[in-house]
């Protein structure tokens, strides 16, 4: 083709400029997907010497995660070695224990029959043997997860059941707790204060702990009846309580502020006058807190309260 | 045309069922065991022809990816939590010296379920606390509940 | 199951283990194939038992390891032995050296610790039928001795938690006489297994129930626990259900339409109605006719 007779300088012109002129350089690419694997290819190989494949040249670290799925470290276990005679947890052992002790029982449960899947199927693929004692064995520990399993789902039954029931329930509870908190004798205030924190915490939900406390109706509900329970403990021991709870409308005590006030006083006589004169106060300035803010109101008083003990808590640092 | 009696109706023979032509003189079966049950077990995972795919529920978490890579999607694979706290002391079984505890529930109709029972126990909390039961003596066997 | 594969770690296995039966007519060659092919010292003295036969409880076995019997019938009737162990597989008694036994050559590599020559004494298993309990009761006519009876007949009436087996056994007395109670033999004592929790630790109580308002199960864990929307539990049939119950509706053939569509057409034809000039020919007929031939 090349060989067509033509001027000198339109051959020149004519000549292809595609394989003479360089290119120019791609531009890097940003992104470049490197083979996940490793081939032979790489440069990095080096020839030693032959290592003779014995057992003393693998070495196993003996925290080696894999470990778990052994017993003792043992190829396998015995039938002599084996416990074939325990028993599984019956469901009344399980209703006993927590809800942290369930979850690592079976965790704990879920291991060891790893491993006894593991023994298993080494008896019936390399050993060839017949017997089904893994297999029993593992039967009992599947048994006592399903058991844990149904008792979780018990105990969120009874829970929703005892919940629902308990809004009719709650106001003859709540009297007989009562009665028995003001009958109780001097002597014994340290436990029926104890017996207090019980049942604000299991009824109102009310938690020592300022942080575990969700401010709710419930909430706010509680922290009345409780900050009524104190005032009417100590007035049968103390005038002033007793002249203020007689000044107070209907003996009761229905404001939420004045409830803040004297529920985070402490269980004395003392404090509880102090507390008693703080409301008088607020009383006198007019300081009510409306029916319709409540819930953000003691949300508000929560949170200074809980500020209040970290800066107390830094400083004493 | 007249119906067949009910009594002509009948079971038809074992011999004509089990292919007699293809049997011993002594009874046996020329293949197999027996010719009924030992064909009707679910198949396993390594069982069937090629289009015969059976998992172990334990695949297809994540995608292959060019180069033979395979990336995991953490959300499809089974996880298993942790204890917060490990009580290692419990073991997966109990020993067979400790008797089976049983719950009665006498006048709790509805059993472990019972809201009379819950609010019984709500109080005996509030009175007591952190009382342990009867049940925690190895040797009890039976509790209320 | 056969051994090899990987059967054993399907549902398969425990339905195929299941469907061991055997034809009718094959069952007694096949006992003969097993009888000659199990050599002498595996070979079970009484036949197998099927599963749904095989004794469960205390009150099936009436004599549990420890009780002392005698026998009633073979070489060595009369005898009296002590239950060693129950075989679970023939429902039988294996007793100790006073029972029935059979001298067994064993291969060497089955024998046992201090065992010197091939031959083996190997203790064959009593049917239940063949034994009768022994027991010590107050002599009549010696008064503060006791005299060894053997018991015809056991009764079984009313409970007790029995310390030893830590469970509630029957009381066990002799037939019509329910005062003759005859105690259960004690069991030895075993140790714990390694797989077992501690007496104590397991039955430490860890929860109380402590609230009405928090619920003792974290939410996140309930839903590994139970599936807060299963069919079980709706109590409603979604859309989805009701298509899955309800049959669809067959589609009409086209002969079907068209026959339908005829039928229609007959059915609204106008119908011809007798008038009063037939009425009365058809009278004159019938009188012309009747007056002929009567």
């Amino acid at each position: 083709m090349l060989c067509k007779r033509t001027f000198q300088t339109a051959a020149k012109a004519c000549a292809r400029t595609r394989y003479t002129k360089p290119k120019p350089k791609p531009q890097p690419r940003e992104r470049v997907n490197l083979p996940s694997q490793r081939t032979h290819h790489d440069n990095d190989l080096i020839i030693s010497a032959p290592v003779p494949p014995t057992v003393e040249n693998i070495k196993c670290p003996d925290d080696h995660p894999l470990w778990q799925f052994f017993a003792d470290k043992k190829f396998m276990r015995t039938s002599e070695e084996l416990d074939s005679q325990s028993r599984s947890w019956t469901i009344p052992e399980l209703r006993r224990k927590s809800f942290d002790d369930l979850h690592s029982l079976w965790f704990t449960c879920l291991k060891e029959r790893n491993i006894l899947a593991r023994e298993n199927h080494l008896l019936k693929n390399n050993v060839e043997g017949f017997q089904d004692n893994y297999q029993d064995v593992s039967e009992k520990i599947r048994t006592t997860m399903w058991r844990i399993r149904h008792v979780l789902s018990e105990r969120d039954w009874a829970f929703k059941i005892a919940k629902e029931e308990f809004a009719s329930e709650r106001e003859a509870f709540t009297a007989v707790f009562e009665k028995e908190f003001l009958e109780a004798p001097a002597e014994e205030d340290e436990e029926s204060f104890e017996k207090l924190s019980r049942f604000q915490h299991s009824v109102f939900g009310i938690s020592e702990f300022i942080d575990d406390n969700v401010v709710n109706r419930t909430f706010v509900d509680g922290l009345k009846l409780v900050a009524n329970l104190k005032v009417r403990k100590f007035a049968s021991r103390d005038t002033t309580i007793q002249k203020f709870l007689e000044e107070t409308r209907s003996q009761t005590i229905t404001d939420a502020g004045e409830s803040f006030v004297l529920f985070t006083a402490e269980n004395n006589v003392n404090d509880i006058k102090e507390a008693c004169q703080a409301v008088e106060e607020l009383r006198k300035s007019g300081n009510s807190v409306s029916k319709y803010v409540e819930l953000d109101t003691v949300a508000k008083y929560i949170r200074q309260l809980a500020q209040a003990q970290t800066s107390k808590e830094t400083t004493a640092h | 045309m007249r119906s067949t009696a009910v009594n002509l109706f009948r079971e038809s023979p074992v011999t004509l069922l089990t292919r007699p032509w293809k049997k011993f003189r002594d009874g046996t079966l020329f293949y197999g065991a027996s010719k009924a049950g030992n064909k009707r077990s679910a198949l396993t995972t390594k069982q069937g022809n090629k289009t015969m795919y059976k998992g172990t529920r334990s695949s297809g978490i994540g995608k292959h990816t060019r180069y033979g890579g395979y990336t995991i999607n953490w959300k499809r694979v089974r996880t298993f939590v942790t204890p917060k706290n490990y009580n290692t002391d419990l073991k997966p079984l109990v020993s067979h010296n400790v008797p089976e505890l049983k719950h009665q529930f006498k006048g709790y109709t509805k059993g472990s379920l019972d809201a009379k029972l819950y609010f019984g126990k709500l109080r005996e909390y509030i009175q007591n606390g952190k009382l342990p039961s009867d049940a925690s003596d190895p040797k009890c066997y039976i509790e209320r509940g | 199951m056969s051994s090899g594969g990987y059967l054993h770690l399907t549902k398969v296995a425990r339905v195929a283990s299941k469907m061991n039966n055997v034809p009718k007519h094959l069952e007694s060659r096949i006992e003969k194939i097993v009888r000659t092919s199990t050599p002498e010292f595996m070979r079970p003295a009484l036949p197998s038992v099927n599963e749904e036969d095989k004794f469960q409880t205390v009150k099936d076995w009436r004599f549990l390891p420890g009780d002392r019997v005698v026998i009633l019938k073979g070489e060595k009737k009369g005898n009296i032995c002590v239950v060693k162990q129950h075989d679970v597989m023939t429902n039988g008694f294996i007793l100790d050296e006073n029972g029935p036994s059979s001298n067994v050559p064993v291969p060497k590599q089955f024998w046992l610790e201090g065992q010197r020559t091939h031959m083996l004494t190997v203790p064959k298993a009593v049917r239940q039928q063949d034994l009768r309990l022994v027991a010590e009761i107050d002599d009549a006519a010696n008064p503060g001795q006791l005299k060894t009876v053997a018991v015809k007949g056991i009764e079984f009436k009313g409970t007790y938690y029995d310390d030893g087996y830590k469970k509630m056994m029957p009381y066990r007395s002799v037939i019509g006489q329910n005062d003759l109670i005859i105690p259960w033999p004690r069991p030895e004592p075993t140790e714990d297994g390694d797989l077992a929790t501690e007496p104590a630790l397991a039955r430490e109580q860890t929860f109380w129930i402590d609230s009405i308002v928090k619920n003792p199960v974290p939410r996140d864990a309930l839903l590994t626990v139970r599936n807060p929307r299963s069919k079980f539990r709706r109590g409603t049939l979604t859309a989805r259900d009701i298509s899955k119950l309800v049959a669809p509706k067959m589609p009409l053939s086209e002969t079907k339409k068209a026959y339908l569509a005829e039928k229609k057409e007959l059915a609204q034809r106008p119908r011809p109605s007798i008038t009063d000039e037939e009425k009365a020919a058809i009278g004159q007929k019938i009188y012309d006719h009747l007056k002929d031939h009567l």
